[in-house]
């Protein structure tokens, strides 16, 4: 390396700007919210919600960033910071229904069921009602217990295409499985692993499904999981509990 | 300038959307686009608070992680509900949605009134049970019904619940009616209303802190009447008597009423029972700690002398609790009258 190498030049400056090397990705706002959805669907939130913040960085109006971080705060058991954040976030995009049902997501998680049946309320008034916001109502509506919170699934999934009804089913799975419907789960996530068989997020769920339901395929799925994300201490954790449950776990298949 | 939120088509360079406030693209400003974060200190206090405040919304975890795999047959939040339920409809009440057990409750209200109500009979004990049952299908409903989807399980869950209850409910009954306690009279005193055969209802502490009066009926184990030969045994191991004689007094019959010191007393307020009606004139002094009592036996009437003294003289320390009122038949229900 020559002395005088990092010296910069305005005559060299202005020949490379705007130049983009041949196979490298526009960092843009998109290209962020990409990296974001990835690190998600691998399980790992925290990066997920760093990438989510590049993007705004890159551009602060853009409403996926935002909203994204919304959830990933909620992934990460933030419920009071994501419901400041959401609040901000209406700031710039006010009585936007995805980030409402956002915030009664994570109020109902934060144990405030009337504030979360309020908000989820507003969103489900409002004009564009995405499958997120049937989601969100889903999970008020199983907090109360209520039998129809699987009819709101159903119309999540339905109103979802494409790729992202593959992450509606694969929420609606999750969600499922954390209430304890376990059997309903199992064939959302069993669906999206097909899809996305590479997302360890996917295969730490089915796993978790499985081992709520007796079933020995749990050791596979959660093998799977930390092969395409090594290291990961749920899933290692996960795996250790299921080699190791006792024997009446094992007899009643919990 | 469109807003892409609703479409609405602004005046160029606007900052906001005029119809509905959103930011308009393009129109990018510094802002702080950094999330504030939890605290690792905050973390499990405020997932406790979060349980504590709403521990049946939340997902399982917590408490139930530090279980032993083979403990895990029901979640935390069942488990928390199965105790709530002890009181019925509380984990209802809880969760807020007591209307969905408010039949139950009315029904388990109703057959534990009733219950109470015909203790000591068989529809009585008919109704507590159905009371239980009522009881341990709300504990059932307030956790386990979502959880146990297998009927065989179900099934299972149940019989548990109900044996556990029979179990608290007679827990609250030992230790809540501790100073009540139910007995059977062979006497007939028409001056209470009381006939041979009649439920009554007897309180422990009355009988030792009330002073024990001529015509009190108290509750005393009878002890075994031999007389020669035969050996007349008590019908039951308690059982409610008249005291007639006390300490110190002089007893005997006269025309089929009881003298005390020679005075005769009146037969409807002191009936004499059937079995000493056939004797012949006697008379006896009652010891200074004992009481003379009557009630019938199944002696015949030619051997009852010498079994007077033991049948009918109860030491002070043997009287266990002073009737109060007619349990039992349901048309004689009612507290029995004091003597003058």
């Amino acid at each position: 390396m020559r002395r005088f190498s990092h010296l910069e030049f305005g005559d060299r400056r202005d020949e490379g700007a705007g130049k983009i090397p041949a196979g490298e990705e526009i960092r843009d706002a998109e290209y962020f919210h990409k990296e974001a959805l990835r690190y998600w669907l691998a399980g790992d939130f925290e990066l997920a919600l760093r990438n989510y913040s590049r993007a705004l960085e890159q551009n602060s109006t853009y409403y996926p960033g935002w909203l994204g971080q919304v959830l990933m705060l909620i992934e990460l058991g933030e419920y009071k910071e994501a419901a400041v954040w959401v609040d901000k976030a209406l700031e710039m995009f006010p009585e936007h229904p995805e980030l409402l049902a956002a915030k009664a997501v994570a109020c109902a998680r934060d144990g405030r069921m009337e504030k979360a049946v309020a908000y989820s309320d507003n969103s489900i008034a409002k004009d564009n009602v995405t499958s997120l916001v049937w989601l969100a109502r889903a999970e008020v509506l199983l907090n109360r217990k209520s039998n129809i919170a699987q009819n709101c699934i159903s119309k999540a999934v339905s109103i979802a295409a494409g790729e992202d009804g593959l992450m509606v089913r694969l929420r609606a799975g999750r969600l499922l499985n954390q209430r304890g419907d376990y059997a309903a789960a199992l064939q959302y996530l069993r669906a999206v692993t097909d899809e996305l068989p590479r997302s360890a997020l996917t295969w730490y769920e089915l796993g978790c499904c499985q081992a709520k339901l007796g079933r020995p395929e749990a050791q596979v799925s959660f093998e799977q999981a930390l092969k395409m994300h090594p290291d990961w201490a749920l899933a290692e954790e996960a795996l250790r509990k299921f080699k190791n449950r006792g024997f009446f776990a094992r007899l009643f298949g919990r | 300038m469109r807003c892409q939120q609703c479409q609405f088509e602004n005046v160029p360079g606007e900052s906001r959307c005029f119809k509905c406030g959103s930011v308009l693209s393009g129109q990018s400003f510094a802002v702080d686009v950094h999330p504030p974060r939890m605290g690792k200190v905050a973390r499990p206090l405020r997932a406790m608070f979060r349980r504590l405040r709403c521990w049946h919304v939340l997902p399982d975890g917590g408490i139930q992680a530090w279980l032993p795999d083979w403990l895990k047959i029901m979640s935390w939040n069942a488990f928390a509900a199965i105790i709530l339920s002890i009181v019925p409809g509380l984990a209802h009440l809880a969760q807020r949605r007591f209307r969905q057990i408010l039949w139950y409750f009315a029904g388990w209200v109703v057959f534990l009134l009733a219950g109470m109500f015909l203790y000591g009979s068989n529809m009585g004990f008919l109704l507590v049970g159905l009371a239980i049952a009522a009881h341990a299908w709300i504990a059932f409903h307030a956790s386990l019904i979502k959880e146990h989807a297998e009927a065989g399980r179900r099934a299972f869950d149940i019989v548990v619940l109900l044996v556990l209850l029979a179990f608290i409910y007679w827990g609250v009954r030992v230790s809540a009616f501790r100073d009540f306690v139910w007995g059977y009279t062979t006497l007939t005193i028409p001056y209470q209303s009381v006939q041979s055969g009649d439920c009554l209802f007897a309180r422990y502490s009355r009988a030792r802190v009330d002073t024990l009066s001529r015509g009190s009926l108290v509750l005393v184990p009878l002890r075994q009447v031999a007389v020669g030969r035969a050996n007349w045994t008590r019908a039951r191991g308690e059982m409610i008597v008249q005291i007639v004689g006390l300490p110190g007094e002089k007893v005997g019959i006269s025309n089929a009423s009881f003298v005390i010191n020679g005075k005769v007393l009146d037969s409807r307020r002191f009936p004499v029972p059937r079995w000493l009606l056939g004797a012949d004139t006697w008379t006896i002094v009652v010891p200074a700690d004992s009481y003379f009592v009557s009630t019938e036996y199944n002696v015949r009437p030619q051997t009852y002398t010498e079994a007077i003294g033991s049948a009918c003289l109860a030491g002070s320390s043997e009287i266990e609790a002073k009737a109060v009122m007619v349990w039992f038949p349901l048309a004689r229900r009612g507290f029995l009258r004091p003597y003058e």
